[in-house]
């Protein structure tokens, strides 16, 4: 399992490489003192890849976009290859290119088996993304197929008006 | 003088040759783990601990041990309080490390009064490097091996840490454990250095080159070699200015370190490149993380 956290409290001051923070995921497997191996930066370039940021590899994070560094984040997430992804409002402050694209980087991983459980509140990108929803208002208010739930009514009136911090939770 | 002359003829003897494999030892070796120092802004705490380091280094000089396990302990000790009173007590951590480090340093300061040398004190806080003995100058040696080679093993892994400790510790990464190393390091670098460049200027030596280093290159990886370049030629310059100026060593010696910051605060000019880069690029500044709203 692994988890991106809604608000990264990393130190994106720090002059890394994208590379060397996203072969930092490899560590989840074998030993936790090594250096990166060949095989460790392969799997990194595979996940920059899978999130459309390879071109970003030597770049320094603290250069990075909002949207990017969200990737980057993911990226890392992914090289620790976990069969449940946790993504706690991974497009909030996103751009809508950059929402696009991590749309579908996420649909990509759905389609390839791995569980991704995510909170957010942006229903179009849930309702094309995601094909189960939980909505949450402080306990369950619906679980489901997100057409469905989504299509419930007053739903939109729970996440947008009176609660708008209430996540819904979606399983992909 | 010529210049071929300027710079060998000062090594001609013994104790000058010493002091040069010295201070070339602790000027790699300091910014080596200076560098993460720096990036984990513990420079305050470093130098805090190089005062509390005295405590050690008298208590083991008065108790006829050795001074590199009396630094490190002290320094140890130190951290110890710190942790103590900002987790337990609840103190701000800067306050705690101001108030244990100079309690310990004025522990230190009255026992190294008790030593009855009064050259001793002004000996410890500043050093001198022609003074070294050779099974010191051996120390000093393998300690810079041991650090140089356990930064490059570790680089990599200090590096994800520092950048997230968080994900560190999810991925099973002892940050405790490296964190403790860390500290180590850097107190058993200020003992060490203490018989060339002193206490007081061990910590310059620990911070200036590598401090210089992060201005000059855009890489934390690529700025370790450089920031022991940078602290072996401070070594190695101060004391050929020293020589000729017939200045103390440990303070010509950090001021060449010092130096080299200001230099390379010229040289790399961050507040006009930057501005220079956006401008080329054609895009207006814009904050490189957006809030959520």
């Amino acid at each position: 399992m692994a988890y991106v956290p809604q608000r990264s409290t990393a130190r994106w001051d720090l002059p890394l490489t994208v590379s060397e923070v996203v072969v930092a995921g490899c560590r989840a497997r074998g030993s936790r003192w090594r250096r990166p191996t060949p095989d460790d930066r392969g799997q990194a370039r595979i996940s920059l890849r899978t999130f459309g940021i390879e071109d970003l590899a030597d770049r320094t994070v603290g250069a990075l976009s909002g949207g990017q560094a969200q990737r980057v984040l993911l990226a890392r997430a992914f090289v620790q290859q976990p069969r449940v992804l946790l993504l706690d409002e991974p497009f909030a402050g996103l751009d809508s290119a950059s929402a696009d694209s991590l749309s579908l980087a996420i649909g990509d991983l759905c389609a390839n088996g791995m569980t991704v459980l995510c909170a957010m509140h942006e229903l179009a990108i849930a309702r094309s993304v995601f094909p189960r929803t939980i909505a949450l208002d402080r306990a369950v208010i619906a679980d489901g197929p997100t057409v469905e739930v989504l299509a419930a009514e007053g739903i939109e009136q729970i996440f947008v008006t009176r609660h708008p911090s209430s996540p819904a939770g979606t399983v992909g | 003088m010529n210049g071929l002359a300027w710079l060998l003829d000062p090594f001609a003897t013994t104790f000058m040759q010493r002091a040069l494999v010295s201070s070339l030892a602790v000027g790699i070796a300091a910014p080596a783990i200076g560098v993460w120092a720096v990036s984990r802004r513990l420079v305050y705490l470093t130098d805090a601990m190089s005062h509390a380091i005295l405590a050690g280094v008298a208590a083991a000089a008065l108790l006829g041990v050795s001074l590199v396990v009396g630094g490190i302990a002290a320094g140890l000790f130190m951290a110890l309080l710190v942790a103590l009173l900002v987790i337990r007590v609840k103190v701000p951590e800067d306050s705690a490390i101001g108030v244990v480090g100079q309690g310990l340093f004025a522990i230190g300061v009255i026992g190294v009064g008790l030593l009855g040398d009064p050259r001793a004190l002004s000996h410890v806080l500043f050093g001198n490097p022609l003074t070294v003995t050779a099974g010191e100058v051996a120390v000093q040696i393998a300690v810079a091996i041991v650090i140089v080679g356990a930064g490059w093993f570790l680089g990599p892994l200090l590096g994800m840490s520092t950048f997230d400790g968080a994900h560190a510790r999810t991925v099973g990464v002892r940050v405790g454990l490296l964190d403790t190393g860390l500290i180590v390091a850097l107190a058993l670098v200020v003992v060490v250095g203490l018989t060339s460049v002193g206490v007081l200027m061990a910590i310059t030596l620990i911070t200036a080159p590598a401090v210089a280093a992060r201005l000059l290159v855009p890489r934390l990886s690529r700025s370790v070699p450089l920031a022991s370049a940078l602290g072996a030629f401070a070594g190695v310059f101060g004391l050929l200015l020293s020589y000729h100026l017939a200045l103390p060593t440990g303070p010509t010696i950090a001021i060449v370190a010092v130096g080299e910051v200001a230099l390379a605060a010229l040289v790399s000019r961050p507040w006009s490149g930057r501005r220079a880069q956006v401008e080329l690029a054609g895009v207006s500044p814009a904050p490189a993380h957006a809030g959520a709203p």
